[in-house]
């Protein structure tokens, strides 16, 4: 169930989110497309992880939201990594190279 | 964050808003993803079905949103309350009967509380009063005992546990050259009493170390005067310390005024003055003082705990310092010594009584948490759909449980605040009922301590009674209950289970706290019956003093004979005479016995109780005279000192003798002057001379005149009602002495009265609380069974097609609720038989299993029982089959 890769993603999806957005602002929607894109397939985020994940860092502030045209000259909500947003992707990075390099040494050490 | 505490109250502020653009928000993504559809190939209405899928459910969505938002909880909680308020507002015949189900059970407990509150629980307000101790003499068979002045002083000199210990004991004064004559308590107490409790006086100072044997340098002994009796009788007059006041024809000087609100000691009446033991060293020539009589015990003892040492280790140190003196002075009757902790011994008396009433009161709370509890479970029953929708709509299992228990709590708040109202006037009405023996009893208020209580015990019942519907509500098979049309054609069996049972738990509860009161009753309508050994039908007595400096010896005696001479010849008293102490005074004057001719046991000597009194007592109060004669004028110092005893005595003593003539010495070993051998002459009834309650013992009665006292109860008869005479009186009394006090006026029938204050009370509120419990069980009971009836309407509907008579639906539906009582009343008496052995101190002539109680409480129970499963029985027996198969 979607649920339960949601469970497994749950540390990485505020990461991946930061990261969809730190090239430009994106809607909901393409950000889930943005994500499957970046992992090459591997990960599909639902929405129901997505949208509270948003908006809890909205709250945070890391990102801001304003209602925009889409290209097909649809209103949509976009939502833009702030000053804050990319201190945070900066430091989620660095905390997630330093996850991967431990867990690679000690799945190695065997 | 500041972002997050601005998104808190926009959350909770703008709520619309916010869901305005939640809604936009998830609509517009809808509409992208129909579009990225419609562009891979699909139809409109296909690719909006793939959209809506792919997004997973708008509510859905939604709702995982608004749970990641900040201020979740509160937000859940306002919407919470509000919704709660709205549904109790669209049944206020639910609301009302549950709120007021509550406020009676909360108001009792808070009434309740406040008392135990300020009798019980408050701290003496004293200095670190968790250190203070009482320090009590125990003589023979570990009966609590005052101390005398020799053994304190021991006491304080040998101890290494107490940073200060002080004696006290009470006494009767008058007040005079302050206008008219005033009766005054006055209590002696150690110097350093004051220093001791923390308190220090307003004006002036306290006692100094020296004045604990000594006068004050101008040679009268030092005092500290009440703030009431230096406000009424001195104007609060500061330059009056330093000045010298006439007590007991005696000056003392005034060094200090107590703080207003001090009272010590704490419990009886409130003492005047305070002076110190200086004037125990004085005596009469030739005559040892108090302080050197190691057998006179008449102090009370409160001792200061050093930090850090525990009660047992100052217990410890007490026995071995009394043992030692034991062995010292082996000529006195051994004592032991008990260390407890000062508000006990203040408190403790009153202590049963109040314990069992607050558990009356919290088991009434019980039953109302349970009848609510049933109230909501019917109610819940009739909620299902309303549930399965929410629970649809993707409300979680917890958050349905935090709205139902929103919901009770707030009942139970409601309940609450007009409990607290309904305590208030409960309270009021309490201390108009509470016998004034109760110590502390000025203090009962409402205080924050009580409003905690009355607070708390509403949540705590919101809780209680709240878990059983939210369980039930999170259990619901949502499915079923969607489905289903309608009822079924009888209820589901758990349901009804778990009802029937707190219906159960109702009438057990209310059938202990029935046998509680039916025990209570029985003893005191046997109390009210029992013969006091005297007639207390128009007896007036009054109390007065002679100052022992004016009076003394003789004039003591012809004092107090030519008074009774006077009252005797006033029209309309019948006949007049003196006594100490006066029956059912609650005064215990004991001595120990010898009879001549017979060993003395000195570890175990005889004791009986003794009584002055003067010629004419026994006649006067209708004690009647068994053998040989009543004292006479004649029986003085001069003559062979005599002797009454009463039948108790002269049963024990004297199984088969004749015990007129015989010789007894009543004063052995006390340390009094040396008592004479007295000649038995007459033989009295038995009187209850220490309460009703009490079973008589020996006693010895010794005429006046060959014992010569200061302080004399009086006793009149009267033709008339006696207290119509007291104002004669008080003017024939005037005029022997006008400046001798005249108090203490009561009947002999208002002693009785106040004899009866205390199990009166105790039985008027249990009997009280029990009514109110059985009442709530019966509406319990009621309740159930008119639903489960009304529920199987269609049931009984067929069965009366099918040819049922009426008297087997009644039977049907009353068996019931009688299956149902019998089951709790069982239980019940069970828990009674547990129980009431905690009442058995309280009870008089019944004992806590009585038969024919616990057969009563039964009967009336199932009584009540029949009654409150008729009514809705005989209504469903009203059904037409017809109505009731086509109903639905």
């Amino acid at each position: 169930m979607a649920e339960k890769r949601t469970d497994l993603l749950r540390g990485t999806l505020d990461l991946l989110v930061l990261k969809a957005l730190s090239l430009e602002p994106l809607h909901g929607v393409a950000i889930s497309r943005r994500i499957t894109q970046i992992t090459k397939g591997a990960f599909q985020v639902s929405f129901g992880s997505l949208f509270p994940s948003l908006h809890r860092m909205e709250e945070r502030g890391w990102v801001a939201a304003e209602w925009r045209s889409s290209d097909n000259n649809r209103r949509a909500k976009y939502y833009k990594l702030t000053s804050a947003g990319r201190t945070q992707l900066k430091a989620e990075e660095r905390q997630w190279n330093q996850v991967v390099k431990i867990m690679t040494a000690a799945v190695q050490s065997t | 964050m500041p972002g997050r505490i601005l998104s808190l109250f926009r959350n909770l502020f703008r709520e619309r808003a916010v869901e305005q653009a939640l809604d936009d928000e998830l609509r517009s993504s809808v509409e992208v993803l129909t579009e990225e559809k419609v562009k891979q190939g699909l139809s409109q209405s296909a690719a909006r079905r793939e959209a809506l899928m792919e997004l997973g459910g708008v509510e859905q969505v939604k709702e995982e949103v608004r749970a990641a938002r900040a201020g979740r909880i509160l937000e859940d909680f306002a919407r919470d309350v509000r919704f709660a308020f709205r549904t109790l507002a669209k049944s206020p015949g639910f609301t009302a009967v549950v709120v007021l189900t509550l406020a009676l059970g909360i108001g009792a407990n808070t009434a309740i509380f406040s008392v135990v509150n300020a009798v019980l629980l408050r701290p003496l307000p004293f200095a670190a009063p968790d250190r203070l101790m009482s320090v009590v003499s125990m003589r023979r068979g570990n009966v609590p005992d005052n101390a005398s002045y020799p053994d304190f002083a021991d006491w304080r000199a040998q101890n290494q546990v107490f940073s200060e210990m002080a004696a006290y004991t009470t006494d009767n004064f008058t007040l005079t050259g302050q206008g008219e004559a005033l009766h005054i308590q006055g209590a002696d107490v150690s110097a350093d009493l004051f220093s001791l409790l923390g308190v220090k006086p307003i004006l002036g100072r306290a006692f100094l170390p020296t004045e604990d044997k000594l006068p004050t340098a101008n040679g009268a002994f030092a005092i500290v005067l009440s703030h009431r009796l230096w406000r009424e009788r001195f104007h609060a007059d500061p330059g009056l310390v330093g000045r010298t006041i006439e007590i007991d024809n005696r000056d003392f000087t005034v060094v200090g005024v107590a703080p207003p609100d001090f009272q010590f000691p704490i419990q009886g009446e409130p003492v005047d003055f305070w002076m110190t033991m200086a004037i125990n060293f004085v005596s009469a020539p030739g005559e040892p003082s108090m302080v050197e009589q190691r057998g006179a015990h008449y102090l009370d003892v409160i001792a200061r705990l050093k930090p850090g040492v525990p009660r047992a280790e100052a217990q410890a140190e007490m026995s071995t310092i009394v043992s030692r003196l034991n062995k010292q002075y082996a000529g006195n009757a051994p004592r032991g010594v008990e260390v407890l902790p000062e508000i006990d011994r203040v408190a403790g008396p009153a202590r049963p009584a109040l314990v069992i009433l607050l558990a009356a009161v919290g088991c009434v709370l019980l039953i109302a948490c349970a009848n609510v509890a049933n109230l909501m479970l019917a109610r819940g029953a009739s909620r299902q759909k309303e549930m399965a929708v929410r629970a649809a709509l993707g409300a979680g299992r917890g958050r349905m449980i935090r709205q139902m228990l929103t919901e009770s709590v707030l009942l139970a708040m409601l309940g609450g605040v007009l409990g607290a109202g309904l305590g208030l006037w409960g309270i009021s009405a309490l201390i108009r009922l509470l016998p004034v023996d109760i110590p502390r009893l000025a203090g009962v208020r409402v205080d924050s301590a009580v409003f905690l209580f009355a607070a708390l015990v509403s949540m705590l019942t919101g809780i209680v009674f709240g878990l059983a519907p939210a369980a039930q509500a999170s259990r619901l098979a949502f499915v079923e209950s969607l489905k289903e049309s309608g009822r079924g054609l009888s209820e589901g069996l758990y349901r009804s289970r778990g009802r029937g049972l707190l219906v159960v738990a109702d009438v057990a509860v209310a059938a202990v706290l029935l046998v509680g009161a039916g025990l209570l009753i029985n003893s005191f309508l046997r109390l009210q019956r029992v013969d006091p050994g005297f007639n207390p039908q128009h007896v007036l007595t009054f109390k007065m003093d002679l100052p022992y400096v004016r009076y003394s010896g003789l004039s003591q005696t012809q004092f107090f004979e030519r008074a009774i001479d006077r009252l005797g010849h006033l029209p309309g008293v019948l006949s007049a005479s003196a006594v100490l102490p006066l029956p059912l005074d609650g005064d215990d004057v004991g001595t120990f016995l010898a009879i001549e001719g017979r060993p003395v046991a000195e570890a175990n000597p005889l004791r009986a109780g003794y009584t002055w009194v003067e010629p004419g007592y026994f006649s006067t109060v209708g004690i009647p005279l068994m053998k040989g004669r009543d004292f006479t004028a004649a029986d003085d110092l001069a003559t062979t000192p005599v002797v009454v005893i009463n039948q108790t005595l002269a049963r024990q003593f004297f199984p088969s003798q004749d015990p007129i003539g015989k010789r007894i010495k009543p004063g052995i070993s006390n340390g009094y002057k040396a008592s004479p051998m007295r000649e038995v002459v007459g033989v009295v009834g038995d009187v209850r001379q220490y309460g009703l309650a009490s079973v008589p013992g020996p006693e010895v009665y010794v005429p006046l005149g060959q014992s010569p006292l200061g302080s004399m109860n009086f006793v009149v008869r009267t033709a008339v009602d006696p207290l119509t005479m007291v104002g004669a009186i008080r003017q024939e009394m005037g005029e022997m002495d006008k400046n001798l006090p005249f108090y203490g006026v009561k009947t002999f029938n208002q002693y009785l009265g106040e004899g009866f204050a205390q199990p009166r009370f105790l039985t008027l509120l249990l009997g009280l609380f029990a009514a109110l419990a059985l009442a709530l069980a019966a509406i319990g009971l009621y309740g159930l069974v008119s639903y489960s009836a009304s529920r199987r309407t269609h049931e009984i509907g067929i069965r009366l097609a099918l040819g049922a008579e009426k008297r087997d639906v009644l039977r049907l539906v009353v068996g019931q609720g009688f299956k149902l009582t019998l089951m709790g009343a069982v239980i019940g008496a069970a828990g009674a038989l547990a129980l009431t052995r905690f009442l058995s101190g309280l009870l008089y002539g019944v004992r806590p299993t009585d038969l024919p109680t616990f057969l009563a409480v039964m009967l009336i129970l199932m009584a009540v029982a029949l009654v409150a499963s008729y009514i809705p029985a005989r209504r469903a027996t009203k059904v037409d089959p017809m109505v009731a198969l086509r109903y639905e």
